[in-house]
């Protein structure tokens, strides 16, 4: 399985899309560091709504969604996942190693403008746990949805963009109802409770409640990946 | 359904559609140890029929045993089997140890990167070439897919136009590994659209036209079978209509019509003593013959007639 491994990360990170979110990151960073250098009686809370719009609602769910749609989907695409799928390995295996090779790349890309936000923002210990514990579950949770989503529609990174756009950092923010079923908003309130802060907008669920669901939706996320690669035609 | 004494893959009465595009239709076969080839033009169903015999996909309607079991759940199937698929992509940013070798690993080979540079080897790669499959050439990539396909050394090889891409060397050099493959015992399926490349492959033949099973057996009598029809063959001379007299009383030609300035359709049931008989009729005659075309001649045309021969 360390091969197969191997040559998932291989084909999922390109020189394009490492550039590129480098750059987001870059992005999220210089706006950290402006709160330090305009803002200095309110930078806990500026830099607790920046980590909140710019990197839970924005930034984590579009890194996630670039690289987990690609690692099966790509290979579904384009004809590679025979090589794959005509092995004599468990399905659910392939999906583990699909998630941890998406996770491999997302992580870092994710956790360290995060962490490097709340370096140059001169914000508490604090944040910076809450903003760890919220990246690492939402990336289970988006990279299991999403490698299942990549697997099965065709296009699937422009319609998981409009979900990401419209729902998670949209229409999930317009009250309690639509932000339940809303990954961002677990991820959210999980950051706002272990960074004892008010969170604009967050749906204010307890902070084991938040963490159950993101694991449930992960797990969820990876068996129904696992039937859908099972049950694929593959080309 | 009970599998027949010492084959190792059976299809009954399989069909395959896609929503209203009839790719299979009631195939029934038995495929047992050694070469068979799969016969049949481009859109006949064989890419369909190959990929329902891996489990790649499940028949619309009837059944498929690959041992005995059904490949499209058995991973003692995927254990026993190899695969060249038909499309030529191969995963970016790897080269052909790791590929083969990944191949090897989920194989659960004990020592897949030796198995790979065997495979890679005896496809007459270098093993060693760090250089990327998305540099390779289309006939390099082909025997990398076949290196894959046997780095297990599986009982059931099933490879879908293996031959397409290389050149006559390579293919020459291919046909004899599938050639010395099935002569050790293995299933080998091969299919192609080229009668000449299966003449070389295989004495065993199963043709496929249109999504039937239009002939199956030795190639000697499919080849016959080829031969044996209607033949209609365009000819142009400096006189059609003193040719056309000369040909009317010939015993080779069934019909003659006149088809245009100077030119002439005739067919024929007796092709091979007609091309001896027409040109000595010619110079009796004291005729030129401008054009000899045959008008029936693609693999299409002849497979058509065979479907309507088999159903008739």
């Amino acid at each position: 399985m360390i091969a197969l491994y191997r040559i998932m990360l291989r084909t999922s990170v390109t020189r394009g899309r490492l550039i590129a979110f480098l750059a987001g990151g870059a992005l999220l960073d210089l706006i950290a560091y402006s709160i330090r250098v305009s803002d200095f009686n309110g930078r806990e809370v500026d830099t607790f709504a920046l980590l909140d719009l710019a990197a839970l609602a924005l930034y984590v769910p579009v890194v996630a969604l670039v690289f987990s749609t690609s690692s099966l989907g790509d290979l579904a695409q384009d004809g590679t996942l025979v090589y794959v799928w005509l092995r004599p390995v468990a399905r659910w295996k392939v999906v583990l190693v699909a998630l941890a090779a998406t996770l491999t790349v997302t992580l870092p890309l994710t956790l360290g403008p995060s962490w490097l936000a709340v370096l140059l923002s001169g914000a508490s210990d604090k944040a910076f746990w809450a903003i760890t514990a919220s990246v690492v579950l939402a990336n289970l949770a988006y990279c299991a949805v999403f490698t299942g989503f990549g697997l099965r529609v065709r296009h699937a990174l422009i319609i998981g963009l409009g979900y990401v756009v419209l729902w998670e950092a949209g229409i999930a923010s317009l009250g309690k109802g639509p932000a339940a079923i809303s990954i961002r908003h677990y991820a959210e309130s999980l950051f706002a409770h272990i960074g004892n802060q008010t969170v604009p907008g967050a749906l204010e669920a307890d902070q084991w409640p938040s963490v159950i669901v993101l694991v449930a939706v992960t797990v969820a996320g990876v068996v129904l990946t696992t039937v859908l690669l099972t049950r694929q035609d593959v080309a | 359904m009970s599998q027949q004494q010492g084959s190792l893959i059976e299809i009954n009465k399989v069909a395959k559609w896609f929503g209203e595009v009839v790719a299979l239709s009631g195939v029934t076969v038995s495929i047992g140890p050694g070469l068979t080839a799969l016969l049949g033009p481009n859109g006949a169903g064989k890419s369909s029929l190959i990929r329902i015999l891996c489990g790649l996909t499940s028949p619309s309607q009837g059944s498929v045993r690959v041992m005995g079991m059904d490949p499209r759940t058995s991973n003692d199937v995927r254990r026993q089997l190899g695969v060249v698929p038909q499309n030529e992509k191969l995963p970016p940013g790897v080269n052909a140890l790791e590929f083969v070798a990944m191949a090897g690993a989920l194989q659960g080979l004990p020592d897949p990167g030796g198995a790979a540079r065997t495979a890679i080897e005896t496809v007459e790669l270098d093993p060693d070439d760090k250089r990327h499959l998305s540099s390779y050439s289309k006939g390099m990539r082909q025997r990398v897919k076949i290196a894959q396909a046997i780095v297990h050394e599986p009982r059931i090889l099933i490879l879908d136009e293996p031959l397409n891409g290389l050149d006559p060397r390579q293919r020459s050099r291919m046909a004899q590994l599938f050639i010395r493959l099935g002569a050790e015992g293995r299933c080998v399926l091969v299919s192609s659209h080229v009668l000449e490349e299966v003449q070389e492959l295989s004495s065993t033949v199963l043709v496929l036209a249109e999504g039937k099973l239009a002939a199956e057996g030795d190639f000697h009598a499919i080849r016959q079978l080829l031969d044996d029809r209607p033949h209609r063959i365009r000819l142009r001379s400096s006189d059609p209509l003193k040719l056309a007299s000369g040909l009317m009383g010939s015993a080779t030609v069934s019909a003659v019509q006149t088809a245009g300035e100077n030119a002439l359709i005739i067919d024929t049931w007796t092709v091979t003593p007609f091309r001896h008989r027409l040109p000595r009729l010619a110079q009796e005659l004291g005729i030129h013959l401008l054009e000899i075309a045959p008008l029936d001649d693609d693999l299409e045309s002849v497979f058509r007639y065979l479907v309507g021969r088999r159903s008739a």
